[in-house]
Parts: structure tokens; C-alpha cells; sequence
């Protein structure tokens, strides 16, 4: 479904991320681990198609097509979903408007009928209800006032209900306790589907004990500098990244 | 005195239309139109040497016909009243190119001890209080010297409503005033009084819409006056067309412990200045203005206030949202006064301004004059484009580029429609509001 080849990035003439490889299928969940500054968030903005991150080198091609020439709205059409790491307060803006149109914006460019009031509002407030997601967090406006753990859950809970073929979670753990943690892992868990690929972006290894992944990744100075199975984040956690920074400069 | 250069073509216009306006065979009336003409000719149309007047130009009413002044537009039928004012339960007045429509106009019986009148009858019928429905007054009170379009107003005046309260008298339903303007050239003079008695409550809508194409001149005041204790909510739609320059004053005396809740939506023409001035003049009285200036194109919207505190323990509170897009302008101007006698007054003022486009322009200038020592001040004024942040976040989740722009616009002015004066207009308002977001996006950028 995702394949990155040698991607490389540069924010401010600053070379970050130094050429990336990685094949994502559909309905596997990778993660990418790595130290602060090590790109894993230039990564996510990369394929979101933040503006201010110039794309130098590398391709990155998502069910055929070429991510990279896609409009940030047209990626997010064609089912690519970024959980932000910090997500937007956005005053005046109601949560459920704001979601009302994303959501027929992504179902018109899937040539879906748009979904009137009613059955917008069904939707949400059955996805809400597994996130435990208040209503006055629906009506709020969009994310304000929010605490760091109902913004996490409502990224995912836009998740939810934008359906995405490919997500990836940015940091979804960071400024999260161990009860909201299990909560938005549930609900991350609840979309696991086989037409459907995560790519789970985390400093902390803690996250992957609820979300299991079937490769990781450790990311360290723009490279991944090893590939493997979920047991290998349990051994980035007893060794810390160090030693694997150390055997990318071996390389 | 002889009067300027610029004012002949004005008085040009009032010798020719004096025998055909409203109470022209009453020595009185006769009598205050022709001294309100001397006071125009003496203060003159606002300029650029005016220091409220830097940032407007009025030089554009030179290239206005305006020999068909206060005389029905040509420009075709009036344009509909909009829906959503059509739905408003209200005591409606329509006017169309300046006279009173009775056939467009709807009122149901009033409490007793509510007096309201179309001022055309009222002048025709020997004005009653003459003096107050065309006298200087507080109207063309602007602190410094006198007012020369509230005056021309009042030399030229056809029509408008008077509304009278008597000490007590609440009014169930909003009155709302249409302004329907159809023309392509000419001038229109609306004035609209004002007097609620102690206790007194009302609603006052203000409607100005023209035809999309439509230009010419309206100058338009209202004058009012709260009694103690009296309430007024009031608010102010401007959507003249395309070509038109309207210039609008209102002016407000608020007695002890009364309020005034204004708020304006100017949404269009080529050339629009919106004043309100409200005095502050017993203890404890309070007011809030707010406004939101939404301009395209190459229109200039400009609000501008001016509050003085006169007694103590008075309240005032301003928030303006100014939004330019292509080659547009807003200005805002507010003067806080507080006067020397005036102490523990408490006086918030806040403007933000967008500007859409790198062609747009946002003037802010607060400006605070304080002669008492123990108040509380404050202003903030802040100019900025969207916030890139929020357009990123909206687009990655599938909203387009102009649509995401659209609700960022919106969302600016949102605590404004959130916070109107007169609650069920709001359906009214952000329709206005929503169609010009859309015919902005419309144009493609």
C-alpha cells in the first residue's frame, strides 16, 4: 500500500531525513521509533504534505500512485490520515461542523453521498461514545480548551469516523496517562482492519504494549538503521537508542 | 459665512428639493431644515484635513450624480427583502429608495405608551416635536465641532421611523427598519429618532440591502436617546451595492444606569463608513459595541466609535473583527473619552483585523483620552492572515484549500454571531455573512 524509496527531506535547508526506505502492506501496523530530532515527526509532515518541508530526493508511491505530487486534501481523500502530535485549537469552529465537512469532503471524493444531519450526527455520537468522548467536546470548538488527552482522543476519534486506508499516529502516546492511554489504544485497535495500514510513530515503547506491531523501525539521524518484529522494542527499551545510533555510524 | 466649494452642488440639491420634502409648508420645519443647511454649509463634507477622516475619502461622492437627490432611484425594481429579515417577528418598516413602502410594511398593535411613526408622516402631519426629529442634538455632537453629514441629514431628510417609549414600556418584538435601494445614482438622506423613557426596552434592527450592481449615496442617521434605566439592543446589517457610498452615524445619549447594545455588519459597497458615538451620561451607564467589517474587491468598510465616559462608574466595551480580502480595505477608529469627572469607569476595547490577500490593507487606530485618574483602559488591536496551523490541520483532513479558508473566516467573526444584541436576528446575519464567504471562495481565489 505505502512504499517509501530513499526519501529524503530538508526543513530550512536542513537535510533531516537522509534517505528512507520502508514498505508498509495493507493491513499491517509498523511502528517507527527513534530519539528526539531523530525525524520521526518530519517523517509524518512528509507524507501529509506539510508545506515547509521540501521533499529533496526519493519517492514515496501510496496504492500506485505518487504521494508526493498529491495536494495535502487530495491525500487526505484518497484515505491518508495524520494523528497529530500537537492537534490545532482551532476557535469558532465546532467540532461536529468541522467534522461534518471533512467527513463529506473525504465521502465525495470516494463518490459517496454526503451524510445529512441526522445521520452525521448518529455516526458521531455512536464513534464518540467508544472513545468516551463527551458531547460537550463534540459541540466545543475544535480542540479548544481541550486537555493534551481529549485532544489525543479526538484525533483518533476523527480517525473513527474519516475511515482511513493509511494512518499514521504521530506521538499519539506523548501526554498521555496509563487510562487514557488504554483508551486511545482500544480505539486505535477497534480500526485495525485488513484493507487498512497504521504507521505508529513513538518515542516510548510503552504504546506497543497495547498496540501490537507486526514490524518496527528505529529511526535514528534520518535513517532507519534497523528493521524487525515487536520483540525489537522491547530491546530499544532495555538498551536505549544509543547503541543503535552507534551501529549506524558503523555502517 | 459662505459656504465652501465643495457644498454648492449640496445646496444646489436642497433649494431644489425643499417645496417637495416632508413638512414643507411648516414654518418650523422650513425653519430647521434651512439652519441645519447653514450648519452643513459652515462644517462642510468630512475631508482628509479631518483628523476622524485620514483614512476614508469621500472624494468619491464627486463623481456621484447627485441632482436626483433624495428622488427615487432609476435603477429598476427594488431588490427583495432578504428571507430570513422576511421571517423575523418584528414591527417591519420598509423603505424603498427612501420612502416609506406600506404595502412591504408589517406592524401589530404596540403596548400603550409606545409611539412609533414613519418620520415622513410625522413631518407631513407638523412634526410635533419638530426640533428634536431635526435638531442638532446629540446627533451631530462629535465632541470637537459639528457634524456636517449629520446635518446634511437633517436638511434633507425624507424618511425613517420615530420611536417613542414612554417610562416603562417594554416592546414585545423587535422593530426592524429596511432600507430597499435600487438605484444607480442619487442620494438618499434616512434618519431614524430614537427616545425611551426611564425603564423603557426596545429592539431596533437597521437593514440596509441593495441591489448587487446598485451605487449612489446613502447618508443615514440615527439619533437616540435612553432614559435612565432604559435598555436598547440594536443592530445594523450594511450591504449596499457594489458601486454605492454609504455613510451611516449613529448617536446615542445613555442615562443613568442605562445600556446600549450595538452591533454592525457592513458586508459590502464601494465605499462604506460606519460611526457610532454614544455618551456615557449618567452613573452606572453601560455600553457594547461590536462590528464586523467584511470587504472584497476594492471596497473600503471603515468603523469607527467614539465613546465618552461623562460619569462615573460607566461601563464601555468594543470588539471589532475586520476581514479584507483582494485589494480591500478596513479601518478601525475608536476614541474612548473619559472625562475628568468620570472616575472608576472601566473601558475594554478590542479590534482584530484579517487580511485574505497580500493586496489587502487593515487600518486600526484605538485611541484612548483619559482625563480622570482612577478607570481602567484597555485596548488591543491585533492584524494577521490565517493561521497556517489551522489551514494544514483542516486540509489533512480533506477540506479544501478554499473551503478550509472560508471556515477560518467564519470562525473570526464567530464570537460576534454568537453575541448579537438582537438574538433572533442571528439567523438573518450569518446568512448575509455565509453568502459573502461563499461569493468570496466563489471568485476562485
Amino acid at each position: 500500500m505505502l512504499a517509501i524509496r530513499d526519501l529524503r527531506a530538508e526543513v530550512d535547508g536542513k537535510e533531516i531525513l537522509k534517505g528512507i526506505s520502508l514498505d508498509l502492506a495493507a493491513g499491517e501496523v509498523h511502528a517507527v521509533m527513534g530519539p528526539n530530532g531523530s525525524g520521526k515527526s518530519t517523517l509524518s509532515y512528509v507524507l501529509a504534505g506539510r508545506e515547509g518541508y521540501e521533499v529533496t530526493g526519493g519517492s514515496v508511491t501510496y496504492d500506485g500512485r505518487d504521494l508526493l505530487a498529491m495536494e495535502v486534501e487530495e491525500r487526505a481523500a484518497a484515505g491518508v490520515f495524520l494523528a497529530f502530535q500537537y492537534p490545532v485549537e482551532i476557535p469558532g469552529v465546532s467540532n461536529l461542523t468541522f467534522l461534518k465537512t471533512a467527513l463529506n469532503a473525504v465521502r465525495t471524493a470516494r463518490g459517496e453521498a454526503e451524510l445529512d444531519a441526522l445521520d452525521f450526527l448518529k455516526l458521531a455520537r455512536s464513534r464518540a461514545s467508544t472513545l468516551e468522548m463527551s458531547d460537550s467536546l463534540l459541540q466545543r470548538a475544535v480542540n479548544e480548551g481541550f486537555s493534551g488527552g481529549e485532544k489525543k482522543r479526538n484525533e483518533i476519534f476523527q480517525m473513527a469516523m474519516l475511515e482511513p486506508r493509511l494512518a499514521i499516529l504521530d506521538e499519539t502516546d506523548s501526554g498521555l496517562d496509563i487510562d487514557a492511554l488504554k483508551t486511545v489504544a482500544d480505539g486505535v485497535n477497534a480500526l485495525r482492519a485488513p484493507d487498512r495500514a497504521m504507521l505508529v510513530i513513538t518515542h516510548y515503547q510503552r504504546l506497543l504494549d497495547y498496540i501490537v506491531p507486526d514490524r518496527v523501525h528505529v529511526l535514528s539521524d534520518g535513517r532507519i538503521v534497523k528493521s524487525g518484529d515487536a520483540a525489537l522494542a522491547h530491546e530499544l527499551e532495555a538498551q536505549g537508542y544509543a547503541a543503535f545510533a552507534g551501529e549506524a555510524a558503523g555502517v | 459665512m459662505s459656504p465652501a466649494p465643495d457644498t454648492d452642488r449640496f445646496a444646489r440639491a436642497f433649494a431644489a428639493a425643499r417645496a417637495d420634502l416632508p413638512g414643507h409648508g411648516n414654518a418650523e420645519i422650513a425653519r430647521l431644515r434651512e439652519a441645519a443647511m447653514a450648519r452643513f454649509a459652515a462644517a462642510g463634507l468630512p475631508g482628509r484635513r479631518d483628523e476622524g477622516w485620514r483614512y476614508t475619502d469621500l472624494r468619491r461622492l464627486d463623481r456621484l450624480d447627485l441632482a436626483g437627490e433624495t428622488v427615487r432611484g432609476d435603477g429598476g425594481a427594488a431588490p427583495a427583502l432578504p428571507g430570513p429579515f422576511a421571517a423575523l417577528d418584528a414591527e417591519r418598516i420598509v423603505f424603498v429608495d427612501g420612502r416609506y413602502d406600506a404595502a412591504r410594511s408589517l406592524c401589530g398593535a404596540l403596548p400603550a405608551g409606545a409611539r412609533l411613526d414613519v418620520l415622513s408622516a410625522r413631518l407631513g402631519n407638523g412634526g410635533g416635536d419638530a426640533a428634536v426629529i431635526l435638531g442638532p442634538g446629540l446627533g451631530e455632537w462629535n465632541g470637537a465641532g459639528q457634524e456636517g453629514l449629520a446635518a446634511l441629514n437633517a436638511a434633507m431628510a425624507r424618511d425613517g421611523v420615530v420611536l417613542e417609549l414612554a417610562d416603562g414600556v417594554r416592546l414585545e418584538r423587535p422593530v426592524l427598519v429596511v432600507h430597499l435601494l435600487s438605484g444607480a445614482a442619487g442620494a438618499l438622506h434616512p434618519r431614524s429618532v430614537l427616545r425611551l423613557g426611564a425603564g423603557a426596552e426596545a429592539e431596533l434592527v437597521e437593514v440596509f440591502v441593495g441591489r448587487p450592481g446598485a451605487g449612489g449615496w446613502t447618508n443615514s442617521v440615527l439619533e437616540g436617546a435612553l432614559g435612565q434605566g432604559g435598555r436598547l439592543r440594536h443592530a445594523v446589517l450594511v450591504r449596499p451595492g457594489a458601486d454605492a457610498v454609504h455613510t451611516g452615524r449613529m448617536t446615542m445619549d445613555v442615562a443613568r444606569d442605562a445600556g446600549c447594545a450595538t452591533q454592525a455588519f457592513t458586508l459590502g459597497g464601494r465605499v462604506v463608513r460606519n460611526e457610532f458615538v454614544v455618551r456615557l451620561s449618567g452613573t452606572g451607564a453601560e455600553c457594547s459595541l461590536s462590528g464586523g467589517a467584511l470587504a472584497h474587491a476594492r471596497r473600503h468598510v471603515d468603523h469607527t466609535t467614539e465613546i465618552t465616559h461623562a460619569a462615573p462608574h460607566t461601563e464601555s466595551e468594543q470588539a471589532f473583527r475586520n476581514v479584507a480580502d483582494d485589494n480591500a480595505r478596513t479601518v478601525f477608529q475608536g476614541r474612548v473619552v473619559v472625562e475628568r469627572d468620570a472616575q472608576k469607569t472601566n473601558a475594554r476595547q478590542s479590534s482584530r483585523s484579517l487580511l485574505l490577500s497580500p493586496g489587502a490593507e487593515a487600518q486600526n487606530k484605538p485611541e484612548l483620552r483619559i482625563f480622570a485618574d482612577d478607570v481602567k483602559c484597555s485596548h488591543g488591536a491585533t492584524v494577521g492572515d490565517l493561521d497556517r496551523d489551522a489551514l494544514f490541520y483542516l486540509r489533512a483532513r480533506g477540506i479544501d484549500e478554499e473551503e478550509a479558508r472560508a471556515l477560518l473566516t467564519r470562525a473570526f467573526v464567530a464570537d460576534l454571531l454568537t453575541s448579537l444584541p438582537v438574538a433572533s436576528l442571528r439567523p438573518a446575519v450569518e446568512e448575509a455573512v455565509d453568502a459573502w464567504l461563499r461569493r468570496n471562495a466563489n471568485r476562485g481565489g
